[in-house]
């Protein structure tokens, strides 16, 4: 209120009653000197002091003097003008007295002038200042129509009189003063106008009257608009002392941004002027006082803030609670002002209520004041409650910079949060204060709920008013914390500002600071599984809404279905949809499924409990010497939704890039349980990738793989263990084995144990072609794959020269590099085909025969080892037209040798030894009649039909096998042979020797 | 592996040997075995189709590679076996060939 | 009738010979070609 304004110095009022008395003084000397005489005596008097006049007497009696037309000061812009004036005399002792002046229609022109009236030319008729208190003269006077213009710093100011009355005594009148503008400072009051009743006595002069003031404002601080009231004035007799009661409505009226309509003061107020001090007290009130509208829109902007932390559901009820309650509010209080050696206002008894009922007090105290020597003071009772906003109770003392405050706040609650907190500390400390509290808030977090979220708050307003909340580490706790399917057990953890103060906010708003908190520890549960989360450092800014947390460990589970989560680094930023960020350096292990996730990285998101993640991730076989290298896959999507993991990826063999297979994973963390399936939809393996880029079982085993394998596989995971099955299949593969090459093996092979690479019994796989020295076609083996990368054989089957070769079984261990045992059974083996297939030149023969070939494969190949071939009853025909190794046989040895050109034989076994890529030694044992005449001159006396004689035949065979490749390959390259028989080609090689060794 | 059979064989570990395939002269690791063993497997494949090309057992051509490997492959301080079995050095002179490779 | 009486050592009859040096001898040429176009099958 700048009530002080209307409180001007004492010292103008007397001036202004001397103004008014001096016309009665002035006329009363003309009337003494009469007409001519007074003419000329006035005109001489006047003259002496310069004073110019012009005048006309229109009657002088002895009584009474009328003058008209009077005219003083100079005559283009006279100091006072009126229509008539006349002079009452009394005639006494000392000659005649003025007793009482009449006059109508003055017009007086005065300037005021820091603080001196000037009237002009009149002021040198004014009697030289005597130093005595002012009094008012004893004369009567009786006015009509008397006007002083006043030009002051302020502005111009008309006033006008009219009454009669002694003076002194008992003069009645009106007065009216106009002022169309006054400015000082910047406060501009337009449309002054005060109508009152003067009445003066010998106490003094007492005005009383409406006072009416079309606006009056400060820019920058507020005003008042369509001000209209009554005043009372009683000055005392010598100007000294004023005192009075006002009483004021304004229409409408601001203050700062707060518009309020019918403001009302009423009250009383005294000034000792000679002292030049002051006071005014009273009640001042308003109605519907209403923030700005655009103020109020915008803080309803502020209904979404804080949205999804635990304290959200608080925020819109308050916001609509100060929106509401700003909108409109009746206020009232009492009013003290003290001016004089020094200034202060007071504020008492403030009560404040809003059309939503809620209301604001301060009472029982001194109020809030502010005193030029002692700045601001608060001092009382204080009450908030109702429309909404939180109940506040508490006292406060604030006075000179110092002081304290202390405030219960009652707990708010609204949409399933609750926020209590503790009686609130405030102490101002040399013109910064210190306010000092702790919050336990109870809310929703995501589809869960926290409880007992407890923190110390300490907050430090600076005198420019910037904020610094909780400058040193205080403890965060909560009983209990339950999101996503995961609830956590009761934790304390130290909650430290990162930089000045957990939350700053700058005396323009702007609002900063951070916090971290070192080495974060929490233990849960997730559904029936122990949960327990380490965080090296968990650090978030105010500025950038979101976390960094560096080194989190996360287990889950128990014992060796523990999931592990390890992460170096996890970011993450609140937005519209919730919280998503990035994750980088992340490893692991599902419970016991024996694959190691490492190198993750991608993106994540939470929105509400359903947490999905995108990015790349290495697998590889948890086992210690691993069954598969490690897999990369860069496109792995996986959820969190209701306890329950879901993944999928494409798994890709790092260097080539190749996809291996596509993965999809599921898994209930509260029963640790889940599935992984594997899709291969065909791995072509040929000269960019090799089966030992994906596995080192391979490497040594097989080589030169091309060829497709498709099939899937399968893991299940409990708590009981890990199972898992597989089918793989080929239509044709090509490979080269230790014992050789393999053309177009297919088949499938069904896994038990797949992880453990176990098949059930009877696994079948065709063999197109093998080439173990002797190309074999045809083949179909059953197998099993034992723990332990056993290889048992349940049976091979070859058609082979018209018989069939069967594999007896037999156990391989691949894991030892030991010589393969495997011994074959011949079955109706057709001697006709067998020699044709394998082109022994000069031997042909026939016989089905039956036997065992025992064989052995090494790092050299396969070799048969005491291998022994019968022939079936009925026997068969051997003829052998080679020509012979040692010619000193002896005539037996012809004869025998020429037997052999046709025999039939009835019994004949075999025995055979030998490389299966090189040599074989067969012994051949026969007994059989020579179907061919013997030649020979020796034997006279026999007949020349030497046939059908008994034989014994004890041969053996080297013969090599030649590499027959069934395939289109099978041709004679001519031009290598052309080049080998180059006639007169020596044996030395064409390069010399010094040349080859240039490597 | 590659690098680590060259290791192997500059250090005399693992060498040529006469039949023509490598062969390990002193124990080594694991990965040092099966790198020989699928080494070799690929030069029986190979070895098997060139000996029908030119109408020889596979072991004559083995064999003919052997003559060739260790004539001027093996470097001193290699090792090498000859058809005796013996696993020997090389120094400077030239390796006495088996009788076969003429 | 006769008893012919079988010699006491078995008739060896020698379809092959066993590694003849000839057979090396002749493809000697083709294994240098072999080895020098086939590099990654002879590691030094």
């Amino acid at each position: 209120m700048d009530e002080g304004e209307t409180v001007r110095p004492p010292k103008r009022i007397k001036r202004l009653a001397a103004g008014l008395a001096l016309p009665a003084v002035v006329l009363g000397v003309l009337w003494f000197e009469r007409r001519p005489i007074a003419e000329h005596y006035v005109d001489r008097a006047l003259a002496e002091r310069g004073l110019p006049a012009r005048y006309r007497i229109a009657a002088l009696g002895p009584f009474t003097q009328r003058l008209e037309d009077v005219s003083l000061g100079d005559p283009a812009r006279p100091d006072l003008t009126a229509d008539w004036a006349e002079l009452r005399l009394a005639w006494g002792f000392g000659g005649p007295q003025v007793v009482e002046v009449r006059a109508g229609g003055v017009r007086l022109n005065g300037r005021l002038v820091d603080g001196k009236l000037n009237l002009g030319s009149l002021d040198r008729l004014m009697p030289a200042p005597t130093g005595a208190p002012f009094a008012l003269p004893d004369l009567r006077v009786a006015l009509d129509d008397a006007r002083l213009g006043l030009e002051t710093p302020a502005g111009r100011i008309g006033l006008a009189l009219d009454g009669q009355g002694n003076l002194a005594r008992d003069f009645r009148g009106r007065l009216r003063l106009h002022a169309p503008r006054l400015s000082a400072g910047d406060c501009n009051a337009v449309g002054l106008l005060i109508a009152a009743e003067v009445r003066t006595a010998k106490s003094g002069i007492a005005l009383d009257g409406p006072v009416d003031l079309g606006s009056l404002a400060c820019d920058g601080a507020g005003g008042l608009g369509q001000v209209k009231g009554r005043a009372r004035l009683k000055l005392a007799g010598d100007l000294g002392d004023a005192e009075g009661d006002v009483s004021l409505l304004a229409a409408n009226g601001q203050i700062a941004s707060v518009t309020a309509k019918d403001w009302r003061f009423v009250g009383k107020f005294a000034a000792d002027l000679d002292a030049g001090e002051g006071g005014l007290e009273g009640d001042i009130g308003f109605v519907d006082a209403a923030a700005p509208a655009d103020l109020r829109a915008s803080l309803r902007d502020y209904r979404g803030a804080l949205a999804g932390s635990p304290v959200a559901p608080l925020v819109p009820p308050l916001v609509d609670a100060l929106a509401g309650a700003s909108g409109d509010v009746d206020g009232k209080a009492r009013l003290l002002l003290r001016h004089g050696r020094t200034t202060d206002v007071h504020l008492r008894d403030i009560a404040l209520e809003s059309a939503t009922a809620a209301r604001l007090t301060l009472r029982d105290g001194k109020g809030i004041g502010w005193s030029s020597a002692a700045g601001i003071t608060a001092d009382g009772a204080l009450r908030l409650a109702g429309g909404g906003l939180p109940e506040i109770a508490g006292r406060l003392a604030i006075a000179g910079g110092g002081g304290e405050g202390r405030f219960t706040v009652a707990p708010i609650a609204a949409g399933g949060a609750r926020l209590a907190l503790a009686p609130i500390r405030i102490d101002a400390d040399g013109g910064s204060y210190r306010v000092q509290t702790a919050a336990t808030l109870d809310g929703p977090l995501g589809d869960g709920a926290v409880r007992g979220l407890a923190m110390p708050l300490t907050a430090r307003i600076g005198g420019n008013g910037a904020i610094a909340l909780n400058t040193a580490c205080a403890p965060l706790s909560f009983e209990s914390l339950a999101v996503a399917g995961i609830r956590l057990a009761p934790a304390r953890l130290p909650l430290c500002p990162t930089g000045k103060a957990l939350v700053t906010i700058a005396p323009d708003g702007g609002v900063g600071g951070g916090g971290a908190i070192p080495g974060l520890k929490l233990a849960g549960h997730v559904g029936g599984a122990p949960l327990t989360i380490v965080n090296r450092r968990f650090g978030f800014d105010i500025g950038r809404p979101g976390f960094i947390a560096d080194t989190v460990a996360i287990r889950l589970g128990a014992g060796d279905s523990v999931s592990r989560l390890d992460v170096d680094r996890l970011t993450g930023q609140a937005d519209a949809r919730g919280l998503a960020g990035r994750f980088e350096g992340a490893a692991g292990q599902i419970g016991a499924v024996p694959l190691l996730l490492s190198e993750g990285q991608g993106d994540w998101r939470l929105a509400n409990a359903d947490l999905s993640l995108t990015g790349r991730l290495k697998v590889a076989d948890a086992a210690a010497d691993p069954r598969f290298e490690p897999l990369i896959s860069d496109d792995v999507r996986l959820s969190l939704i209701d306890g329950r993991i879901h993944a999928t990826g494409q798994l890709r063999q790092p260097e080539t890039n190749v996809a291996v297979a596509a993965v999809r994973i599921d898994h209930d963390l509260a029963k640790a349980r889940g599935t992984a399936l594997l899709d291969v939809p065909g791995i072509t393996f040929g000269r960019a990738l090799q089966p030992e880029r994906l596995t080192r079982l391979t490497f040594g085993v097989v080589a030169n793989v091309e060829g497709t394998v498709r099939g899937e596989g399968r893991i299940d995971w409990n708590d009981a263990g890990v199972t898992s099955t597989g089918a793989f299949r080929t239509d044709s593969l090509d490979l080269a084995a230790a014992f050789g090459p393999v053309r177009g093996l297919a088949g499938e092979i069904r896994f038990s144990d797949l992880l453990g690479l176990e098949t059930p019994p009877g696994q079948e796989v065709r063999l197109a072609e093998v080439n173990p020295g002797v190309a074999v076609t045809d083949g179909l083996i059953r197998y099993q794959l034992l723990p332990g990368q056993k290889l048992r054989v349940e049976g091979g089957r070859w058609p082979f020269s018209g018989g069939e070769l069967f594999l007896e079984p037999t156990v391989m261990d691949f894991a030892q590099p030991v010589a393969r045992h495997m011994t074959f059974r011949v079955a109706g083996l057709d001697a006709a085909q067998f020699i044709q297939q394998f082109e022994f030149e000069n031997i042909a023969g026939t016989g089905i025969f039956d036997g065992t070939l025992p064989m052995v494969f090494d790092d050299s190949g396969g070799r048969i080892e005491n291998g022994l071939l019968k022939v079936r009853e009925g026997g068969g025909t051997l003829a052998y037209v080679g020509e012979l190794s040692n010619e000193d046989l002896g005539t037996f040895g012809k004869m025998a040798f020429d037997a052999l050109k046709s025999m039939r034989y009835d019994n004949l076994a075999i025995r055979l030894d030998g490389n299966l890529d090189g040599e074989i030694v067969s012994e051949i044992l026969f007994t059989g009649i020579n179907e061919r005449p013997i030649g020979g001159e020796k034997l006279e006396g026999m007949a020349e039909e030497l046939t059908g004689l008994p034989f014994r035949f004890n041969i053996t065979v080297r013969a090599p096998f030649r590499g027959l490749v069934s395939t289109a390959s099978n041709f004679i390259d001519p031009t290598a042979l052309i080049r080998n028989q180059k006639p007169g080609d020596s044996p030395k090689p064409v390069q010399t020797q010094e040349s080859e060794d240039k490597r | 592996q590659d690098a680590a059979l060259s290791a192997a064989i500059a250090s005399g570990q693992v060498g040529e040997q006469a039949d023509g395939y490598m062969g390990i002269a002193k124990p080594v690791g694991g990965d040092i075995r099966s790198a020989v063993e699928a080494l070799n497997i690929k030069r029986r494949a190979a070895y098997t189709d060139q000996a029908a090309k030119h109408g020889v057992a596979l072991r004559e051509w083995a064999a003919t590679i052997g003559c060739q490997t260790l004539r001027n492959r093996v470097k001193p301080g290699q090792a090498y076996l000859l058809p005796d079995g013996v696993w020997r050095v090389k120094d400077a002179s030239p390796i006495a060939l088996p009788g076969n490779c003429g | 009738c006769i008893q012919v009486k079988a010699p006491d050592k078995p008739i060896e009859i020698n379809l092959n010979v066993n590694v003849k040096q000839e057979v090396v001898v002749r493809l000697q040429k083709d294994a240098q070609e072999f080895i020098t176009e086939n590099p990654e099958l002879f590691p030094q």
